[in-house]
């Protein structure tokens, strides 16, 4: 396929240097004047060459707008959206080195599973035994070569699922869109299906770009997740970031259980809870000393203990067992109620009743200092 | 009475009412035509019935001479294949006019839909007399359309728009359109539209896009909209009466004639089943050879 001679070589080298994708201060507005609806908000990310790269959101947030405008299906109102460094901007999906695989499948109903994996090589006008051989590989990918010659109507959800997925592979494209594809699949399926998705993207070396409102999904595939709430990407990051260092309120909550603490500042990274009780963060304070602050603490991260002087102190409010690990809420001196995961090891049985008087403590590292999200 | 009994009566009664209307306003007077078709011929209209007679159908295909004998005479089935030949050029450019316009209708926003399935059917609400009539003011020798090409000095004598096959066809198209419309905007209208924006995002541009996932997916709705131009327009009275001038006879205009002025009515019933046997004959033909397609469209 590729031509020999210097100048290609330096061309795909410089191809390798390019973003994958790169949307840059992207907007995007539904309707006009007061029914105007502003789906994407000055929007900029750059997505790395074989990436797994997940925009996080609640619905509503505007990542599969932010999808439909890399495919091409929307056009952005402001800003611009390259591929390999080339901008696409104003170009139809069809012309785009770029495939999707859509919530619902799409898959065409009039054509059979063979059919649908080889339309897009028959649209690009591949050679007759090309399309042939590529069709034969896909299936034998995806693990439907006895099913070939079905329709789409006699295979299952997650049999469908697959031939939606060998469908936008086939052609090769240089990036690979992914609309919530897990969501119709039951959860046993559906985590067989991150497992299966992840070793796609390793063996293909293909950018995937998946949009999921399922936090636990980003955070098993994803390279790095960015997240997204009203329009906006608020925090960019590999998932131990997104997990471990939120940013805002927002992204705290979203992804994962956590603790929030309003806090006063005092020091440079230290912090007031309550009268004399004191927690530092390995992170800078936000505001000035003196301000108000936002602490977010992962219940794993908290470690409970008998009642010592000095140490923090409240008192046990209710413990639930989960199995695994046992949940202990516990209640401040001012009433502010935290939560503290302990996992379950029967040769440390460490254990508190409702009513007891425990000390915590936790770890600077995993005190996240939060901004509050723009409004 | 036992339980099971009681839910037999039940539904008899409940599929009574519809059993009756059929038997009283289908299946009886269809026996009726059939009997009438093998009676003798009252001449001064009406029929012998307690005469026995094939005469109707022989003189579908026969001329009877002075002496008796037989003589091939093929000027019914002429009218027969000319009847044949108009509703199909009906139906093929009712689908080519018929065929953008619901896709037009489909693509539409809804609350235009309502506005514009409306204006499709609204030709309905004038009796189709008065819409022939039109067309005959339209098309006349000093009607509005040739007077308007004369004044505009693109003809200088009148085109013979009406009184032909061109008038047959015009008016059967404009009468029938609708119902190819209908049911093609109905099953465009079901198309999901990712499967549009799926065949964009695999390389296919809008003409591949409408000929390989828009056109099959609306297939069942095009069977639908042909069906129900040809046969209506294959069984068509006033139309082929009015524009066609007594010279571009259809068959349904040779059945109201034996039961008019020629008062032949076992010969009328005779073309009448024949015209029902051919209709049903090539629906079930094209049914059996294309029943695995149909049931692929969803």
């Amino acid at each position: 396929m590729t031509t020999s001679g210097p100048s290609s070589a330096q061309e795909s080298a410089l191809q390798q240097d390019c973003s994958a994708v790169a949307v840059r201060s992207v907007s995007k507005v539904f309707g006009a004047g007061a029914h105007a609806f502003r789906a994407l908000d000055d929007v900029s990310v750059e997505i790395r060459q074989n990436e797994f790269f997940t925009l996080l959101g609640p619905s509503g947030c505007g990542k599969t707008t932010l999808l439909r405008l890399i495919a091409g299906f929307e056009q952005p109102t402001l800003g611009e959206v390259l591929l390999d460094g080339e901008d696409f901007s104003g170009k139809p999906p069809y012309q785009r080195p770029v495939n999707t695989v859509f919530q619902n499948y799409a898959l065409f109903p009039h054509m059979t599973v063979a059919q649908n994996i080889s339309f897009g090589l028959e649209m690009l006008g591949r050679p007759k035994d090309r399309i042939k051989s590529v069709t034969e590989d896909m299936l034998r990918l995806v693990q439907l070569e006895a099913m070939a010659d079905r329709r789409i109507t006699q295979i299952s959800g997650g049999q469908q699922q697959r031939v939606a997925l060998a469908r936008a592979l086939a052609p090769q494209p240089k990036v690979l869109l992914l609309d919530e594809p897990l969501s119709a699949l039951d959860l046993q399926l559906r985590k067989e299906m991150q497992l299966e998705l992840k070793r796609l993207q390793t063996d293909t070396g293909i950018t995937f770009v998946f949009v999921t409102h399922d936090q636990d999904e980003a955070l098993t595939m994803s390279d790095r997740i960015a997240v997204m709430n009203r329009g906006e990407i608020l925090q960019i990051g590999t998932p131990r970031d997104i997990y471990n260092k939120p940013q805002h309120r927002f992204v705290a909550g979203f992804v994962g259980e956590i603790n929030l603490l309003p806090a006063k500042t005092t020091g440079v990274n230290e912090f007031a809870i309550a009268e004399g009780d004191c927690l530092r963060s390995s992170q800078a304070a936000l505001a000035p000393i003196g301000d108000d602050a936002l602490l977010a603490i992962r219940p794993e991260c908290i470690a409970l203990s008998a009642p010592t002087d000095g140490s923090l102190a409240g008192v046990v409010s209710n413990v639930v067992y989960h199995g695994t690990d046992t949940i202990f809420h516990f209640k401040l001196e001012n009433g502010q109620e935290l939560r503290a995961r302990s996992q379950n090891n029967a040769a440390r049985s460490q254990t508190f009743a409702a009513g007891d008087r425990i000390g915590w403590s936790v770890d600077p590292a995993s005190v996240s200092v939060l901004a509050d999200d723009p409004s | 009475m036992n339980r099971a009994g009681k839910q037999t009566l039940f539904r008899i009664l409940l599929i009574g009412p519809a059993l009756l209307a059929i038997t009283v306003f289908m299946i009886v007077p269809l026996l009726l035509m059939a009997y009438i078709s093998f009676r003798g011929r009252d001449y001064s209209g009406g029929v012998l019935w307690d005469q026995f007679s094939a005469e109707a159908y022989i003189r579908l295909f026969f001329e009877r001479e002075l002496d008796g004998s037989l003589a091939l005479n093929l000027n019914y089935m002429f009218i027969i294949l000319r009847s044949v030949w108009l509703s199909f050029l009906t139906m093929v450019i009712s689908l080519a006019v018929g065929l953008p316009v619901a896709m037009f209708m489909a693509t539409r926003d809804a609350k235009w839909k309502a506005v514009l399935v409306f204006m499709v059917t609204l030709p309905f609400w004038t009796n189709l007399l008065v819409r022939n009539y039109a067309w005959i003011l339209l098309l006349r020798d000093h009607g509005t359309i040739n007077s308007t090409l004369m004044w505009l000095g693109i003809i200088s004598e009148p085109l013979p728009l009406l009184h032909n096959s061109f008038a047959v066809a015009v008016g059967l198209t404009y009468s029938f359109l609708p119902f190819m419309v209908l049911p093609i905007y109905a099953s465009l209208e079901k198309i999901d539209l990712r499967l549009v924006e799926a065949s964009f995002d695999l390389y296919a541009n809008r003409w591949q896009t409408m000929r390989r996932v828009i056109l099959p997916l609306a297939y069942p709705g095009i069977v639908a909209g042909c069906v129900l131009v040809f046969v209506p327009a294959l069984g068509s009275y006033i139309t082929p009466e009015l524009l066609g001038g007594g010279k571009t006879l259809m068959i349904g205009n040779l059945i109201g004639f034996q039961f008019g002025a020629a008062r032949n009515w076992p010969f009328g019933a005779a073309l009448g089943l024949f015209l029902l046997t051919l209709v049903l004959t090539s629906l079930w033909l094209y049914a059996r050879r294309y029943r695995g397609e149909l049931e692929g469209g969803q």
